[in-house]
């Protein structure tokens, strides 16, 4: 009776230190003020439907980079412009879950505070079709 | 003499160890009941966040790859499926009941981004800017999506 008992302490012991789950911190801005940034300090990561991620900085055209590329590109971003930096993701609709997820922790990990979550509008989809720059791919459904 | 002595080894008194070990195991019983079942299996991102979430005072909007929307009080009540328009007033109505709840959105890593985008925007209509994902403890997983 007592080896039970200790078989059922130890079993509710180890199931009970694990069901706390890890959870990701997410603020948002408040958008009932408007802000003024420069655009130059504004860095817009667009994934794709296809897990990839263009990115530009002002008004630059953007860039394609994969998902592995996006740590370094976050840190050597934050080295040029500074604390100032301000990270804009916008996830087309066909992406998954796993794509903003993967941004965001690459964002807080790069050390960079301020970002917001914009939904991936029709300029977006032009901003992706101007990057790809190549046989007129399939527009994106929104 | 040596009956004596065998004799003494099996009466060591267990009585107090069995009672901290029941009284454990009660405490322990009675904790882990409160787990409400999961309405669907979630496969969760990964991520590098660390953050432990409270016990308590957990509003979760489960998302599951299909899309579908469930809502509920972690650990109170059993989630029940929603209809992603709703998402917005039930989250009001919640808030107003507990104001100190936390909203936490968990998501299966497959999950399109059509219904989060939906919910986010739910959530920011219903004046909810500060949230948590739940995630995985990041171990290499990533490639693999």
């Amino acid at each position: 009776m007592v080896d039970i008992a200790f078989l059922l302490l130890t079993f509710f012991m180890l199931t009970t230190v694990f069901s706390r789950p890890q959870a990701m911190e997410i603020n948002l801005p408040d958008d009932s003020t408007d802000t003024i940034v420069k655009e130059s300090k504004v860095l817009m990561l667009r994934g794709s439907a296809d897990d990839k991620i263009y990115w530009n900085v002002g008004d630059m055209t953007p860039e394609v980079i994969a998902y592995d590329g996006l740590a370094d590109l976050l840190a050597e971003q934050r080295q040029a412009i500074g604390e100032d930096l301000i990270a804009i993701v916008s996830i087309n609709r066909d992406g998954t879950y796993n794509n903003i997820v993967d941004m965001l922790d690459d964002i807080k990990l790069a050390g960079i505070d301020k970002f917001s979550i914009a939904p991936f509008a029709a300029a977006d989809s032009a901003a992706v079709l101007a990057a790809q720059a190549g046989p007129a791919p399939v527009p994106d459904a929104n | 003499m040596v009956k004596k002595m065998k004799r003494r080894g099996p009466t060591l008194d267990m009585t107090a160890m069995v009672d901290v070990a029941f009284l454990l195991l009660t405490f322990f019983m009675l904790t882990t009941q409160f787990k409400a079942p999961e309405p669907i299996p979630i496969i969760l991102p990964s991520s590098n966040a660390e953050v432990k979430l409270p016990a308590t005072d957990i509003l979760m909007i489960t998302i599951s790859d299909q899309g579908q929307v469930f809502l509920g009080e972690e650990g109170k009540e059993e989630l029940v499926e929603i209809p992603m328009q709703d998402l917005g007033d039930a989250l009001i109505q919640y808030r107003v009941q507990n104001p100190s709840l936390r909203t936490v959105i968990k998501a299966d890593r497959g999950a399109a981004y059509g219904p989060i985008e939906d919910a986010l925007k739910q959530m920011k209509d219903a004046q909810i800017r500060r949230f948590s994902l739940i995630t995985d403890l990041e171990a290499g997983a990533r490639d693999e999506s």
